[in-house]
């Protein structure tokens, strides 16, 4: 995701805010277009320019009060959140409808490296992610991670969240779906339940929320790795402490050279 | 530019600056602290298990969290003293305020003068094996710091030489570089800096007005105080009585507001406006250990250079770091630094009857000053070369830590 921002010379008072991500055009095919429509509408600029989508704010037309204004800034600032929810938006309305439409699987590659699936069953979205590690030193940690992750489920304490499911093969759901499977060590999927997850005020945190799993995740287990270098480094600390401890202390003898390079006289 | 944004982090004694290398002002400024569990309370608290490693506050975090976790800083004098802790740090900074994914960024991370390859071994531990980042490199921050003056001033000359007083939170040095290399024989450092000035200021306060301000916010004002309201003068006589004469006009008032009351208080500031950063020239006020002026270190340091140096070395004196942000701070400091430069050519004059080329002063201040080693490595970080610059993972499986001992050096700033 990279962004743009800037002011131009030729148009004095309006900011551009530049986007551009991996998987855009997808995004664009399955609800985005609606989502920028009836979010942005006012605000897309025709001329992208290098980047996917570009946003163009001029002075003139921000209203007058700041509170007004400050929702528009956290609105552009959440452009990428919202982009990312536009796919589970649509699949959400289908399930909404009367009788309800499922969609085919929608398949983003949001990153290079990595794709979101967005499936439908009844009254339950299930949201996807693939997940690879290039660090050979990482991929088995991740997979005790993410054992632990599925293990963790049967807390009483957690009854309330979504159900996660992780396979580390190719999972049925997407069976019909072309991608690069090389380099995917695991697929972890969220269910989402229509009533308890996504109705009313929840949706929103829901979808936000869902899409920093990744974040989380990369950032769980960088905390595990140093936590363990830590104690690596105690456990490495004392032993060089005990080692020196049960050195047999080294007599200065008369004679030898100390260590300005003086001879030892014998008292 | 191929690949994505690389990202400069300049971790400093008070504040770590971060953000992506293009952009002029960090994107985040967070105070460098760590916080982690207060092992002598455990037995009172209820562990969580599974957690201890995510169990840590960092930054302006830490203040939430004072009751059960005990603050801690990784960083002393500028160096790095705790690689645990700075470990954690980099953690939270990196995932929760970069936001980014470290194994597709190039970095560029600054590191103090008279830095150990050790230090540089471990950071580039951290930085390979932990983040698994995708290149990195060291800079020295003096070199940044002239890059920033380089780049942002049309007055300053284009090849990274010159000499950097870096003033921030905790020590202030004066480091002359030639050429993009630091010469380190001659830095010399003045265990002086923004931390006393603050100290001064509140002791000041405590003196003249007691009870006043509640003593938790006590440093908050201070620092308040010194970074909106405090000048350097010319002359400390005279000051003294201008702001006796004219009391009205000089002295001037601080509104504060109690954080949980909402008390609201009024402070009167006087006398510290110009007494505060008189440290830098007047330091025997502050400290009874050390008594040396800015100027004469400045003076000294330069004369311990090279010969063939020392022209380009007087030619650009650069300011860098929060502390130097004083108002008049490059003037007087100019002033004084040629003062003794004049008087040493006119008395060589003097004795050899010779005429000696009259040697150029200058101590410039620029408009990147404040975080002028982050903005450096932004510019720096920018370039073309900086590819090519970085030691990537690949070399680091390699080699191994010593990889990063050494790093190449930047000649020019554009
Ligand atoms: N406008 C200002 N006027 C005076 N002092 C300021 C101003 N702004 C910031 N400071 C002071 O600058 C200091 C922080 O500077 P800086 O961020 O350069 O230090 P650092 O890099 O954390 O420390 P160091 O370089 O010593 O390791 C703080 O003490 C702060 O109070
Ligand atoms: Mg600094």
């Amino acid at each position: 995701m990279i962004y743009e921002v800037k002011t131009k010379e030729d148009a004095p008072g309006a900011l551009f805010v530049g986007v551009s991500l991996p998987g855009f055009p997808e995004i664009m095919a399955n609800g985005g277009t609606e989502m920028l429509s009836s979010l942005y509408g006012p605000y897309v600029n025709a001329d992208k320019g290098s980047n996917d989508l570009s946003l163009k704010l001029t002075w003139a037309s921000l209203p007058a009060v700041p509170a007004e204004r400050e929702k528009i800034a956290t609105l552009v600032a959440n452009i990428k959140v919202n982009l990312l929810a536009a796919p589970m938006m649509k699949a959400i309305q289908g399930l909404e409808a009367t009788p309800p439409k499922l969609g085919s699987p929608i398949q983003i590659p949001y990153r290079t490296d990595g794709y979101m699936w967005v499936l439908t069953a009844p009254d339950v979205l299930t949201v996807g992610f693939s997940v690879s590690f290039k660090d050979p030193q990482d991929q088995p940690l991740a997979r005790i991670f993410l054992n632990e992750f599925v293990a963790s489920q049967h807390d009483t304490k957690l009854a309330g969240a979504p159900r996660a499911n992780v396979f580390f093969t190719r999972p049925g759901e997407l069976a019909g779906l072309d991608y690069r499977a090389e380099g995917i060590m695991a697929y972890v999927f969220f269910a989402f339940n229509k009533q308890r997850h996504l109705a009313g005020a929840t949706r929103e945190k829901t979808l936000s929320m869902v899409q920093t799993f990744r974040n989380y995740f990369q950032y769980h287990l960088k905390c595990a790795k140093a936590y363990m270098h830590n104690r690596m480094r105690s456990v490495y600390q004392s032993s060089v402490e005990s080692l020196n401890r049960a050195r047999p202390e080294t007599v200065m003898k008369a004679g030898t050279r100390g260590v300005s390079g003086k001879l030892l006289k014998k008292k | 530019m191929a690949g994505k944004t690389p990202i400069v982090i300049d971790a400093g004694t008070g504040y770590t600056k971060l953000g992506y290398a293009g952009n002029l002002d960090p994107a985040h400024i967070i105070p460098t602290v760590v916080a982690t569990r207060d092992t002598s309370k455990e037995t009172t608290l209820r562990r969580q298990p599974g957690l201890e490693d995510l169990d840590f506050y960092v930054g302006d975090e830490v203040n939430a969290h004072k009751t059960t976790h005990l603050p801690m800083f990784p960083i002393r004098h500028g160096q790095v003293e705790d690689w645990d802790l700075m470990e954690r740090f980099y953690e939270q900074a990196l995932f929760k305020y970069l936001r980014c994914e470290p194994e597709e960024h190039l970095f560029m991370m600054s590191e103090p003068p008279l830095n150990t390859p050790e230090n540089r071994e471990l950071l580039a531990e951290v930085m390979f094996e932990t983040f698994n980042v995708k290149g990195m490199y060291i800079a020295n921050q003096a070199v940044l710091a002239l890059a920033a003056s380089s780049a942002s001033n049309e007055h300053a000359p284009r090849e990274l030489t010159g000499t950097v007083i870096d003033s921030g939170d905790g020590v202030t040095r004066v480091i002359p570089v030639s050429d993009g290399c630091v010469i380190p024989g001659s830095i010399k450092s003045i265990p002086l800096a923004g931390r006393e000035i603050t100290r001064f200021i509140q002791e000041f306060q405590r003196e003249r007005e007691p009870g006043v301000v509640p003593p938790e916010d006590a440093m908050e004002v201070a620092k308040n105080i010194k970074e909106n309201q405090c000048y350097i003068c010319r002359d400390l006589v005279r000051e003294y009585q201008r702001y006796d004469a004219q009391p009205d006009q000089y002295f001037m008032k601080y509104q504060g507001q109690q954080n949980i009351t909402k008390r609201p208080y009024t402070l009167e500031v006087g006398y510290e406006r110009f007494l505060a950063p008189e440290l830098y020239f007047n330091p025997e006020i502050f400290s009874t250990e050390y008594s040396t002026p800015l100027p004469d270190v400045v003076d000294a340091t330069i004369l311990s250079c090279p010969i063939d140096t020392r022209r380009s070395l007087y030619r650009n004196i650069v300011l860098s770091g929060g502390s130097t942000l004083f108002r008049n701070f490059s003037r007087r400091l100019q002033d004084a630094v040629r003062e003794k430069v004049d008087a040493r050519v006119h008395r060589n004059e003097e004795l050899t009857h010779a005429k000696v080329t009259p040697i150029e002063v200058n101590v410039l201040a620029h408009p990147l000053q404040k975080f002028a080693v982050w903005s450096g490595g932004s510019i720096l970080a920018n370039q073309e070369q900086f590819v090519r610059m970085c030691h990537t993972k690949e070399q680091y499986d390699e080699v191994g830590p010593s990889l990063c001992r050494h790093n190449l050096t930047f000649t020019s700033a554009c």
